[in-house]
């Protein structure tokens, strides 16, 4: 008859039973930990952006010169102040945090959720001229590639969207005509500038193309933006200057 | 000599009044114009606009829609005759009514759909979509482009959820950001400074690590 255990088997099985227990919580507690952490990194942008706006607008409604310094705590994902498209961004690759595709507005502030979008730079529509190509999963949308920063090229608007392909189908929509006018004038629709890819060949949640236009009305810019999941592409004319 | 002086210094107070009221009642407006055609005849082709909808075929059409008179600012056509579950495209303005200013559709025998959205250059919001479906796609989604300025989804298809990435982007239509920084991890100084103003009198707020 079994009287005791030896201290040696005691010993070893306390060993077996504490490993056990830490595998345990590592197996089934690290992530969660991780998707609470990956959470309040969500959570943290959020806020931190409403806070950028509280203050962006207070310091707007007073005159030149005021300013404010406020503290931001980043623990985690890529925050860029972006002129060039006239916002502040919040970028996260969650490993384990999962949230559905698609789109929110907060105020001022939209969310997207997914990452399958990415500028490109070729012939998209096999005219021997490259275009920036903004895809995700559903859309190709070629926009006329012209000129650079340091040299400017003739641009006219109604030849800036070239093709929009809906992949699935293998269909494309080719506009005649594209054109934008400021305050219905004609000679606001063309002029000399250039267009550019703001992330090129960076699989993101967007894909931006950017065209700066210098018209003998305005110069201003186009942003056409296609998001990840998106089977739309949105437009907006930003900077007007006017002669 | 001094009435002249004097004469000349209102002359100009006058003229810098008269230019900043100008600037300041300045309404400027943005039109976009998008002209094409979904597959290779109109037959059975349909469109949408200001509640009325109808089969495009070889008719002259020509409807022009102003904020009174819509009740959902979008232009949509559809082809369901060449393309198997259909196609759309469409112009959605998804800004707020009192910065619309026209939508407009025509069509004719001879010539391709035309578009035009007219708005207010404050703020530009357009939507252009192409998907599969019909003009209902458009329909279901524009509540939420009506209060979030855009859907809640794509219009028709829908993504696998894979290995998702979060974006937020902060934009106010009314101010200029100025700066290109990066934050870094950990506590950062964010300075917020109003530097100016645009020719729009828009604010110019320069955003920078301090």
């Amino acid at each position: 008859m079994l009287k005791g255990v030896s201290p040696l088997i005691a010993y070893v099985m306390v060993i077996l039973i504490v490993f056990s227990g830490i595998s345990l919580v590592l197996l089934f507690g690290m992530p969660l930990i991780e998707r609470a952490r990956e959470s309040s990194i969500v959570n943290e942008g959020l806020e931190n952006l409403k806070l950028l706006s509280k203050n962006i607008e207070e310091v707007a409604t007073e005159g030149i010169g005021s300013l404010r310094s406020i503290p931001l705590k980043v623990t985690g994902g890529e925050y860029k102040i972006n002129e060039k498209t006239n916002s502040i961004e919040f970028y996260y690759s969650p490993k384990t945090y999962s949230v559905e595709p698609g789109f929110l507005k907060e105020d001022n502030i939209i969310l997207i959720s997914g990452s399958n979008a990415i500028a490109k730079e070729y012939d998209l529509d096999n005219d021997g001229e490259n275009e920036i190509v903004l895809e995700n999963e559903f859309l190709k949308v070629g926009i006329l590639k012209k000129g650079s920063k340091e040299n400017y090229d003739f641009i006219n608007t109604s030849k800036l969207i070239k093709i929009i392909n809906f992949k699935a189908k293998g269909i494309d929509l080719i506009p005649s005509d594209s054109s934008i006018f400021i305050d219905d004038r004609e000679d606001s629709s063309y002029g000399y500038g250039y267009s550019e890819t703001l992330n090129l060949g960076k699989s993101s949640t967007k894909a931006e193309a950017l065209v700066h236009l210098n018209t003998s009305y305005a110069d201003y810019d186009i942003l056409y933006t296609l998001y990840a999941g998106a089977d739309f592409l949105l437009i907006k004319v930003l900077k007007i200057a006017y002669k | 000599m001094k009435k002249a002086i004097f004469f000349v210094f209102l002359l100009l107070v006058f003229y810098f009044l008269v230019s900043s009221l100008n600037a300041q009642s300045r309404v400027s407006y943005v039109k976009f114009r998008l002209v094409y055609h979904l597959g290779n005849n109109k037959t059975n082709d349909f469109y949408k606009i200001a509640g009325v909808n109808g089969s495009v075929d070889d008719l002259n059409i020509k409807i022009v829609g102003y904020p009174s008179n819509l009740s959902h600012f979008y232009v949509c056509t559809y082809d369901e005759e060449e393309f198997e579950k259909g196609m759309l495209a469409s112009f959605i303005y998804s800004g707020k009514s009192q910065d619309l200013n026209s939508i407009a559709f025509s069509a004719s025998p001879e010539e391709d759909y035309k578009i035009e959205v007219k708005q207010k250059a404050e703020g530009t919001n357009l939507i252009l979509v192409f998907t599969n479906g019909a003009c209902e796609e458009v329909d279901k989604k524009i509540y939420t482009v009506e209060k979030y300025g855009l859907p809640a989804q794509a219009f028709s298809v829908y993504p696998e959820a894979g290995r998702i990435s979060i974006a937020m982007i902060l934009r106010n239509d009314k101010i200029l950001i100025k700066g290109n920084e990066s934050l870094n991890i950990g506590t950062n100084r964010v300075c917020i400074e109003y530097s100016g103003v645009t020719e729009e009198n828009k604010p110019i707020i320069e955003v920078r690590k301090c």
